[in-house]
């Protein structure tokens, strides 16, 4: 503990309590979603059935881009990117950059296609500005793109969703670092002892607990994630304005590092899929991005942007010449030289992604995700309960308890929409709309007299057993196809789903007994300035 | 003589109202520092060898920045202080953007 007088932990603890408090629902919906949200991608693959091909560009795509390109206004060539989706579907975007009349802004101006890995023909295709096309893709990707979403912005309107998720990353550093000032006993904290009956007895002794190991990572979600907010809603307009009178696209190329061909005299270009042989041999793993500056051109370059592998930290970005494919070197995640700047950017990523060391970075940040989560909600039940002689108070309790457990469950039943409407339906609208028909239905469920914290137990437990069945029963997946394609994400998921269920319906509490009146009262003794465990 | 005067009044009248005062601290005044804390230092920070630096850490700062002023303006015991140094923070990147507007 920071040694600090009376009076400033008095209101360092009423700002802890009342952060934690007045945003504390919207703080667990971010955290949790977050949580969830690491393995997105796992996700994907998980929902979206059928066979997914390998990670990176591996298929052969000089010739289908050579074609498209054919065909498209010469103007679009100025950029053109290649990725893969979780589908496997290859995405190729060939654009300009324009001001958009419907909006005044500069848009990306072009065509985007999905082509088949396999044959390289077109799935879809669009024309015009970026932000009018698409989102019409079948709806393959609509939940992992939900949750995500739903992580990032709350899904509230641009930019007001990034400034809302930005103000929220702000509130957990608040929250860390006050109550990292306010904790008397951080190191014995960390370690609290079994006490009495072998339990960590009171809501007091296990909100400390999580809170002690989830505070350090807390401070680094919080911090990366208000950088993510900020950056493109307020970060990027002010320092444009500042630095290049305004020009967002102007101060993006310069630092991305995107510069215009300087030799724009006519020139095919060289055989991409040897470029990407090439950089895949270079790197040891296939690319998941290419990016192709000034197609048809002899000062034409190719990008490749190939993930970190084998425990590193960062990826790899390497340049080739597209007239002579010859190898120009590494490239910095930002810019073209290497910088602080590029470097502190570039580790802001697998921070808060969590995807810096594969499965196993992945799974801490869910448990940590899933422990703050826990902090969020037990904090505010402690903050309640020292007030609960006030019947506002008490119906405020009522409505964490529903939204504790409304909320995973609204994430059910977006998984659940998703499978029901995939086959022959509009995933891309009932995936939220299920959550939202999922999310009324937790109110009902947590209306009565009663303490609803054992009936959403039994509903979601059930949920969670149903939904691979559901999974299954509407053209999912098979195990057996799974196991055969390599698909472990499907399997475990599935399995995961299963284990909740169950422990939840085997076991009543899986998070302790409830704490007893002794323990209670001890949690009662008013807004405590200094959190402790109870001797 | 004068500048002391308003000084001394104007600290007066927060610590009258320390839970306005501080309020308002914490909350406007924390949000206007840090948003031209991130519009000025792309003006003094160096460029650095890829010419972005001063670019990128305005942006990848500012949740430190306004984390640093939030607890600063909370925990400051003495509301004068916390205003002066608050004022002057303000005022002196306002210049320092308008100087660079008008002169560019």
């Amino acid at each position: 503990m920071i040694a600090l007088d009376q009076a400033r932990t008095k209101r360092l603890t009423a700002i802890h309590g009342w952060s934690g408090t007045i945003l504390g629902v919207l703080l667990y919906v971010v955290v949790l979603t977050g949580a969830v949200a690491v393995f997105a991608e796992e996700i994907g693959v998980w929902s979206q059935g059928g066979t997914r091909s390998a990670n990176g560009i591996t298929e052969l795509i000089d010739r289908p881009l050579r074609d498209i390109a054919r065909e498209t206004d010469p103007r679009a060539l100025e950029e053109i990117s290649i990725s893969k989706r979780t589908d496997g579907a290859i995405r190729l975007s060939l654009h300009t950059h324009a001001e958009n009349p419907a909006t005044g802004e500069s848009d990306e101006f072009g065509a985007l296609y999905y082509l088949d890995p396999q044959t390289g023909e077109p799935l879809r295709q669009w024309e015009g500005f970026s932000s009018e096309m698409r989102r019409d893709d079948g709806g393959r990707i609509a939940l992992e793109r939900f949750l995500i979403d739903l992580h990032v912005q709350l899904y509230v309107p641009a930019p007001w969703g990034l400034i809302l998720t930005g103000i929220l990353g702000l509130a957990i550093m608040v929250a860390s670092v006050s109550g990292l000032m306010m904790h008397r006993h951080l190191i014995r904290d960390a370690f609290l002892p079994a006490r009495g009956n072998q339990r960590l007895v009171s809501a007091r002794d296990r909100h400390v607990l999580a809170s002690t190991w989830s505070l350090p990572f807390g401070f680094l979600l919080a911090f990366t994630g208000a950088f993510f907010s900020f950056a493109i809603s307020l970060g990027l307009p002010i320092v444009a304005m500042v630095a290049f009178g305004g020009d967002q696209q102007e101060m993006v190329e310069q630092v991305i590092g995107i510069e215009a061909p300087a030799d724009k005299t006519p020139a095919p270009l060289a055989s991409l899929d040897y470029i990407l042989a090439e950089s895949t041999e270079r790197v040891g793993t296939p690319p998941v991005s290419v990016a192709i500056a000034g197609y048809g051109t002899a000062g034409a370059t190719v990008t490749l942007f190939h993930p970190p592998d084998n425990g590193a930290l960062l990826g790899t970005t390497l340049m080739f010449s597209g007239a002579d494919r010859s190898f120009l070197g590494e490239k910095p995640a930002l810019c073209t030289v290497p910088s602080a700047g590029s470097a502190v950017v570039s580790l802001m990523g697998p921070l808060h992604f969590g995807n810096f060391a594969g499965l196993t970075s992945k799974i801490a940040w869910l448990a940590l995700g899933a422990a703050m989560s826990y902090v969020v909600i037990s904090g505010m039940h402690m903050w309640v309960r020292r007030r609960e002689d006030q019947a506002v108070w008490r119906r405020f309790a009522w409505a964490i308890t529903i939204s504790a457990w409304g909320l995973p469950l609204a994430m059910l039943g977006s998984a659940a929409a998703f499978f029901l409407t995939l086959p022959a339906g509009d995933p891309t609208f009932w995936t939220p709309m299920g959550f939202l028909i999922a999310a009324i239905a937790a109110i009902f469920v947590g209306l009565g007299p009663q303490d609803p914290s054992d009936r959403f137990r039994v509903v979601f437990a059930v949920s969670c057993l149903a939904l691979p069945l559901l999974r299954h029963l509407t053209g999912g997946t098979a195990w057996s196809d799974a196991l055969a394609g390599g698909q472990v994400e499907v399997i475990s998921i599935d399995l995961l789903l299963l284990a909740l269920g169950a422990v939840l319906l085997w076991q009543p509490n899986p998070f302790g007994r409830r704490e007893d009146g002794e323990h209670r009262r001890s949690d009662q003794r008013g807004d405590e300035i200094v959190l402790e465990p109870a001797e | 003589m004068i500048g002391q005067g308003a000084i001394g009044g104007l600290t007066r009248w927060a610590e009258a109202r320390p839970l306005l005062t501080r309020w308002l601290l914490a909350g406007p005044a924390t949000l206007i520092a840090a948003l031209m804390s991130m519009a000025s230092m792309p003006l003094f920070l160096p460029e650095g060898r890829a010419g972005i630096d001063h670019l990128a850490f305005p942006i990848v700062l500012f949740p430190a920045i306004w984390a640093l002023l939030f607890f600063y303006t909370c925990l400051e015991a003495r509301l004068g202080r916390a205003i002066i140094t608050m004022t002057a923070l303000i005022g002196a990147q306002t210049l320092l953007i308008l100087s660079a507007f008008m002169g560019g």
